[in-house]
C-alpha cells in the first residue's frame, strides 16, 4: 500500500469515527429528552421574557421577547468586551514596553504586576476587588469631588450628555465621519502615488468636520444640554452612574488580561533585533517614524495571532461577571432558561452564541493578520 | 459561591443527561422510588444556605425545614432519614437539575407556579411564605412607596420575589434601582455591606437571615412585599406516579401525626395502642405501604426518625430557634391556619 493510500485510510477512519461519536450523542441525548418527556422548540423565543435586568445598553423591559432578552445580553457581552479589550490592550502594551526597561524600578513593577495579575485566577480578582470597593467607598453619605461628581459605594456618578433624543444621528454622523476621514486618506495616499504631492487631507478632513459641527449646534443641536448628578444620602439621581459591579467587572477583567498582553508586546518587541533600530537610524527615519513604519508593522506580524486568543479569552472569561451582578449574556440566558426550563435549547444558544462571536472575532484578526503579512 | 457559573452546570447536566442513560431509552421506564430503593440513597437538593431552611451546621449536616422534609422521604422509602445526599443549588440550576436526573427530590424554597409545574412536578406545598423586604431602620422606609429611587439587592436568575417588586412600582408608580446577585448569600451580604438600601426575598428567609446572620438585628426591619402568598412546595420529575404517590403521602404523614398528636417521643406507644386508624397507618396496614411498593412500617419510621410537621417546625424555624418565625399560614387548619392533612381511607 502507497503512503498516500494509507494516509488517506487513516484520514477516512478518524473521520468515521468522530461522526460516530456525534451521532452517537445526538441519537442518546434525543432519546433521553424523549424518556423524559422534553420536546425540544424555539416557540418560547418569541414569548415575554418577563425577568429584569439591571443595567443594558440597548433599550429593554421585561414585556419584550425572550430572543430579544438574548439580544440585549450579547450587547452587554460585546459592550464589556471592547471596553477590557481596549483598556487590557493599552496596560498591557505600556506595562510590555516598561518590563524591557533598564530602570529597576519599573522593570520590577511591571513584572511583578504581570505575575500577579497572570497568576491569580480571574473570579478571585473580581471578588477581591468588589470586596476591597466595599472596604473602601464611603457608605453613609456620597462624596463630591468636583462639579457634579460624586462618589460612593452606590458608585460613581457624573453628568450626563442629554441628547434630547439626537443620540442614534449622532452615532450615525459618528461613523460617517470616520468612514469619511478613512476615504479622505485613502485618496490622499492614490493621489500622492499619482502626482508625488500628498494633499494635506489632515486639514481639508478637519476643516468640513468643523463646519459640519458648527452647523449642527446652530441648527437643531440646542436640544443638547448636560445632566448633573445629584447626591441624595449615599444614593444619585440623574446622571450617568458608573456602578461599582461594572468598575470591578471591567478593571478586574482588564488587570487579568494586561498581564498576558504585558508578556506577548514584549516578546514582540524583543523579537526585533538591535540591526532594524540601527538601519532605521541609518536611513534617516526619525524615531516616532522608525517606530512608525519600522518596528510596529514587524512587531504587529508576530503579536497578532497571540493577541486573538487574548481578546477571544476575554469573550469567555466576561461569562465570570455572574458572581457580582452584571446581566452579561450568559445571565441572561440563564435566566431566560431558569424562566422557561428550556435548559437543552437555551444550552445550545448559549454555545451558538459564544462560538458565533468568538469565530467573529478571530476571522477579524486573522484579516488584520493577512493583511499585515502582505505589507 | 465558587459553584459559579450557572453554565458550567447546565452544561454539564446536558451533557450527562445525555451519556449518562445510554442504556435507560428504552423498555419500561423504572420508577426513582426503585433506583432510590438500589442506590441506597435519596438525592435531593440544598439551597446555597438559608439557616432554618437548608444549610450544612458546622459538622457538615445539612439542617433546616427543608431539609427535613427530604429526610422524611428518604426515611419511608430506605427506613433511614441519614441516606440522604444534598447537592447545593441557586435558583437558575434548580429545575434544570430536576428534569435531568441531577436530584431525586427538590425541596428548597420553590413556589409552585404555573410554569414551574409545566416543567417538573410539584407534589404538594410544605410551607406557605411571602415575600419580605428588609430595610435599615435608620432610613425610615416604612411603606414600599418610599422605596422610590432606592437600590434594592436581590437574588437573579427569575426568582419570583421580582414579581413582587413589579407590583410594587406599578401600584406606586415609582422605580426602584435593582442589584442582581448569583446568589441569594451575596446579595445579602451586600446589603449587609451598605451596598443598597434594601434586601427582598422570602419571609422566611428574611426573619432567618436578620435573626442569625445580621450584626446587629435591631437595625433592620421587615415590611412585606405584594400581598401574593407564595406557595413553596416540593417537586420530583415529571412522568414519575409511583414517586409522586410516596413524596405526597410521606409529607401527609407529617401533618396527619401532628392532627393525632403523634410524635417522635410517642410513636411506639401509638403503634401498639393508639386508636385503630393511627395503628393502621403506622404499620398495623400493610397495604398503604405495599401499594407504594414501600414496607409496612414506612410512616412510623418516617415520625420516629423525623418527627411530625410541628417537630420539625419547632426544630428548624419556631421559638427554640433564633428565627422565631410565626407559623401563621403554616399551623393546621384547627388552629386556624391552612394546613390539613389528607384522608387516609
Amino acid at each position: 500500500m502507497t503512503r498516500a493510500r494509507r494516509n488517506f485510510l487513516y484520514q477516512a477512519l478518524v473521520l468515521l469515527l468522530s461522526f460516530a461519536a456525534v451521532a452517537l450523542v445526538g441519537v442518546t441525548a434525543a432519546a433521553n429528552l424523549e424518556s423524559r418527556g422534553i420536546d425540544l422548540s424555539v416557540e418560547f423565543l418569541g414569548d415575554r421574557a418577563g425577568f429584569a435586568l439591571s443595567e443594558t445598553w440597548l433599550p429593554y423591559s421585561p414585556d419584550d421577547s425572550n430572543l430579544w432578552a438574548l439580544l440585549v445580553g450579547v450587547g452587554n457581552t460585546l459592550m464589556i468586551t471592547l471596553l477590557v479589550a481596549v483598556l487590557a490592550t493599552a496596560m498591557g502594551a505600556g506595562l510590555g514596553i516598561l518590563r524591557i526597561s533598564d530602570n529597576p524600578l519599573s522593570g520590577g513593577f511591571a513584572r511583578a504586576w504581570v505575575e500577579f495579575s497572570r497568576n491569580t485566577p480571574p473570579i478571585l480578582l473580581l471578588l477581591f476587588l468588589y470586596s476591597l470597593l466595599g472596604q473602601v467607598l464611603p457608605v453613609d453619605r456620597a462624596v463630591s469631588l468636583g462639579t457634579g461628581i460624586h462618589l460612593s459605594l452606590r458608585g460613581l456618578a457624573v453628568p450626563a450628555l442629554d441628547l434630547g433624543g439626537h443620540g442614534p444621528f449622532l452615532l450615525l454622523a459618528l461613523l460617517g465621519g470616520f468612514a469619511g476621514l478613512c476615504f479622505l486618506g485613502r485618496a490622499a495616499s492614490c493621489r500622492q502615488r499619482q502626482t508625488g504631492i500628498r494633499p494635506p487631507w489632515q486639514a481639508i478632513g478637519a476643516g468640513v468636520l468643523i463646519a459640519l459641527l458648527t452647523g449642527w449646534l446652530l441648527g437643531p443641536g440646542p436640544g443638547v444640554q448636560l445632566e448633573l448628578p445629584v447626591a441624595n444620602g449615599p444614593d444619585f439621581s440623574g446622571g450617568f452612574i458608573l456602578t461599582p459591579e461594572f468598575f470591578t467587572l471591567i478593571v478586574g477583567l482588564s488587570v487579568y488580561t494586561s498581564g498576558f498582553i504585558a508578556e506577548i508586546v514584549r516578546t514582540g518587541l524583543q523579537s526585533i533585533t538591535l540591526g532594524q533600530w540601527e538601519a532605521a537610524v541609518a536611513v534617516g527615519l526619525s524615531r516616532s517614524q522608525t517606530l512608525r513604519l519600522v518596528i510596529i508593522p514587524q512587531m504587529l506580524r508576530v503579536i497578532i495571532p497571540p493577541m486573538t486568543s487574548q481578546y477571544v479569552n476575554i469573550v469567555k472569561n466576561s461569562t465570570l461577571v455572574i458572581v457580582i451582578g452584571y446581566a452579561d449574556f450568559m445571565v441572561t440566558a440563564g435566566t431566560m432558561i431558569n424562566k422557561t426550563s428550556r435548559a437543552v435549547e437555551g444550552t445550545l444558544i448559549i454555545i451558538a452564541v459564544y462560538l458565533i462571536i468568538n469565530l467573529a472575532l478571530a476571522a477579524v484578526m486573522n484579516h488584520l493578520n493577512r493583511s499585515m503579512e502582505k505589507a | 459561591m465558587i459553584n459559579r457559573s450557572t453554565q458550567a452546570t447546565l452544561m454539564g447536566l446536558v451533557l450527562a443527561a445525555s451519556l449518562a442513560g445510554c442504556s435507560g431509552g428504552s423498555g419500561r421506564k423504572e420508577s426513582l422510588v426503585e433506583k432510590i430503593k438500589t442506590r441506597g440513597t435519596l438525592v435531593c437538593s440544598g439551597s446555597q444556605g438559608v439557616p432554618g431552611l437548608s444549610r450544612p451546621d458546622e459538622k457538615g449536616v445539612w439542617r433546616g425545614f427543608d431539609s427535613d422534609v427530604c429526610r422524611a422521604i428518604a426515611a419511608a422509602i430506605l427506613g433511614d432519614a441519614t441516606k440522604v445526599r444534598f447537592v447545593p443549588l441557586n435558583a437558575a440550576q434548580r429545575l434544570p437539575a430536576v428534569q435531568t436526573g441531577e436530584i431525586d427530590v427538590l425541596s428548597r424554597t420553590s413556589t409552585l407556579t404555573f410554569s414551574r409545574d409545566m416543567a417538573i412536578r410539584f407534589v404538594t406545598n410544605t410551607l406557605y411564605d411571602g415575600d419580605v423586604i428588609i430595610t435599615r431602620k435608620a432610613d425610615g422606609i416604612d411603606v414600599p412607596a418610599r422605596l422610590n429611587g432606592r437600590t434594592i439587592c436581590m437574588q437573579g436568575g427569575g426568582s419570583l420575589v421580582e414579581g413582587a417588586l413589579d407590583e410594587i412600582e406599578e401600584s406606586n408608580r415609582i422605580k426602584m434601582k435593582r442589584v442582581y446577585f448569583d446568589s441569594t448569600i451575596t446579595a445579602r451580604d451586600t446589603y449587609f455591606a451598605g451596598r443598597c438600601d434594601a434586601y427582598v426575598t422570602d419571609g422566611l428567609a428574611a426573619q432567618s437571615q436578620i435573626a442569625t446572620v445580621a450584626r446587629n438585628p435591631a437595625e433592620h426591619v421587615m415590611m412585606r412585599a405584594g400581598n401574593a402568598v407564595e406557595p413553596n412546595g416540593i417537586a420530583i420529575p415529571r412522568g414519575d406516579d409511583r414517586m409522586f404517590d410516596v413524596a405526597r403521602w410521606t409529607f401527609n404523614v407529617l401533618l396527619w401525626a401532628e392532627q393525632n398528636g403523634i410524635n417522635q417521643a410517642n410513636v411506639d406507644q401509638m403503634a401498639k395502642s393508639g386508636n385503630s386508624g393511627v395503628r393502621r397507618v403506622l404499620g398495623g396496614d400493610p397495604s398503604f405501604g405495599r401499594a407504594m411498593g414501600l414496607k409496612p412500617d414506612w410512616a412510623y419510621q418516617v415520625i420516629k426518625q423525623v418527627g411530625n410537621y410541628q417537630e420539625i417546625w419547632d426544630r428548624n424555624l419556631g421559638e427554640g430557634t433564633p428565627i422565631k418565625a410565626d407559623r401563621s399560614y403554616n399551623k393546621l387548619y384547627a388552629n386556624g391556619g391552612l394546613m390539613f392533612p389528607l384522608p387516609w381511607d
